[in-house]
């Protein structure tokens, strides 16, 4: 009986987590990246990964961690001399120009079927993409799709768009605008980007969010 | 009725200089001495956080990936400005914060979608993924399932040994992490994985099935 490979044992195991759901023991995010990054003892560590193999939303966190320790430790752009004759190029390039005509149908499937959450209330911006607005009427204009009768307030953040210049923080809106005052928006430079973030608040305490970024004309 | 809060603040007449010479890089020492992050720190938080989140985060998910990354960084500002001391913020600290919300805001978006199918134990979901064939998708969800199973009868050693490195990292990491010698770790993982491999032959998948 042949066995599986480390490899296909990985691809499975790492699909558990497409579907998964957080649960109520999950590790707090921020004990997970400590895990990850040596920073908690070995037992602490291994009581969190023994939850990562129960827990498919912790698996890809901890794989998550993973990734941006390795973006961290990956050096970008480096180049690694590596002399290649120059026949074997030309070799590869006749070989490929043989085979794709003949295998590249068969090569490049379609993906048939993606999903792409549509299912999830979302918030849809009611601008037109790419629409700057005048700073004497700054409307800000959203759309909860598909609109949800549980739904009890709007928050909104407006910022500059380094984030770190807060315009509006209002945290009881009804309707779903707002416009910016004048004033606020007085100092920002033509076609100056600025960034707001709605959040609906439903009545079970639930939220969802959205971020948008429109320029100043 | 609800408590209501509203604030608004006009940025300073200076914070959009934009001619990146020596202006921005003045604004960003000016920032990092008030405890602000720069704002190359940001955009390279930003570029690192897209990466990992495009290669991690499964198809239904990348359709929201830049909003759960604007999002993290937003949390990330708003953490920092709500910081009472005043110190500064290394790349470490930054990658760190943005990790813990990029997390909750997945488990957030996790919890909150509705699926046409739950299993027993309100986890996975066996039935729905993504990938070219359904039937193929039920198979490798179910595969997942099982190797789930074996592995939680695995002695727990075996059992974390085995998760890390289908999780993806080295013996030596693992090892590091674990706290244990690269010789245990490595006799940890190979027996481990033979015991996982036994016990998904006996539940009736393996190659010649065409399970695997």
């Amino acid at each position: 009986m042949t066995h599986p490979t480390s490899d296909q044992l990985q691809q499975a195991f790492t699909q558990l987590s497409e579907r998964a759901r957080p649960r109520d023991d999950c590790p707090e995010p921020d004990q997970l990246w400590r895990a990850r990054t040596g920073q908690l003892s070995p037992r602490a560590t291994r009581r969190i990964v023994k939850h990562t193999v129960e827990c498919g939303v912790c698996a890809e966190s901890w794989r998550l961690a993973a990734e941006l320790e390795a973006g961290r430790e990956r050096p970008m752009g480096r180049v690694i001399p590596f002399p290649v004759p120059l026949w074997t190029v030309a070799a590869a390039v006749l070989l490929l120009g043989i085979l794709v005509p003949i295998f590249g149908p068969h090569l490049w499937r379609p993906v048939t079927s993606i999903d792409r959450g549509e299912d999830l209330e979302r918030i849809e911006s009611e601008l037109a993409a790419q629409e700057g607005l005048s700073r004497a009427d700054f409307h800000l204009r959203w759309n909860l799709e598909p609109a949800q009768k549980n739904l009890i307030r709007y928050e909104l953040h407006v910022t500059t768009e380094d984030l770190f210049h807060v315009l509006v923080h209002e945290t009881d809106l009804v309707e779903p605008e707002f416009k910016v005052p004048e004033n606020l928006l007085g100092s920002l430079p033509e076609g100056a980007a600025v960034t707001w973030r709605v959040t609906a608040v439903f009545e079970d305490g639930s939220r969802t969010s959205r971020v948008f970024v429109t320029r100043v004309q | 009725m609800l408590e209501t809060s509203s604030s608004h603040q006009a940025p300073p007449a200076d914070w959009h200089r934009d001619d990146r010479e020596p202006a921005v890089r003045q604004a960003d020492d000016l920032a990092w001495e008030a405890g602000a992050p720069a704002s190359s720190d940001l955009e390279s938080l930003r570029r690192e956080l897209e990466k990992a989140v495009t290669r991690i985060c499964p198809t239904w998910l990348s359709a929201q990936s830049d909003d759960l990354v604007q999002m993290s960084l937003m949390r990330v500002v708003e953490q920092i400005r709500n910081c009472d001391e005043h110190r500064s913020f290394n790349a470490s600290y930054l990658r760190r914060t943005a990790y813990c919300a990029l997390v909750d805001e997945i488990r957030r978006v996790r919890s909150r979608r509705e699926w046409s199918t739950t299993d027993e134990s309100g986890g996975d979901h066996p039935l729905e993924g993504h990938g070219p064939d359904p039937e193929q998708r039920l198979i490798a969800r179910q595969i997942g399932s099982h190797i789930r199973a074996c592995l939680t009868g695995l002695i727990t050693p075996r059992r974390v040994a085995v998760a890390l490195k289908l999780q993806g990292e080295s013996a030596p990491e693992a090892a590091r992490l674990l706290g244990w010698s690269l010789r245990k770790t490595e006799n940890l993982i190979y027996r481990g994985l033979a015991d996982l491999r036994k016990c998904l032959s006996q539940k009736g998948l393996s190659k010649e099935r065409g399970a695997l």
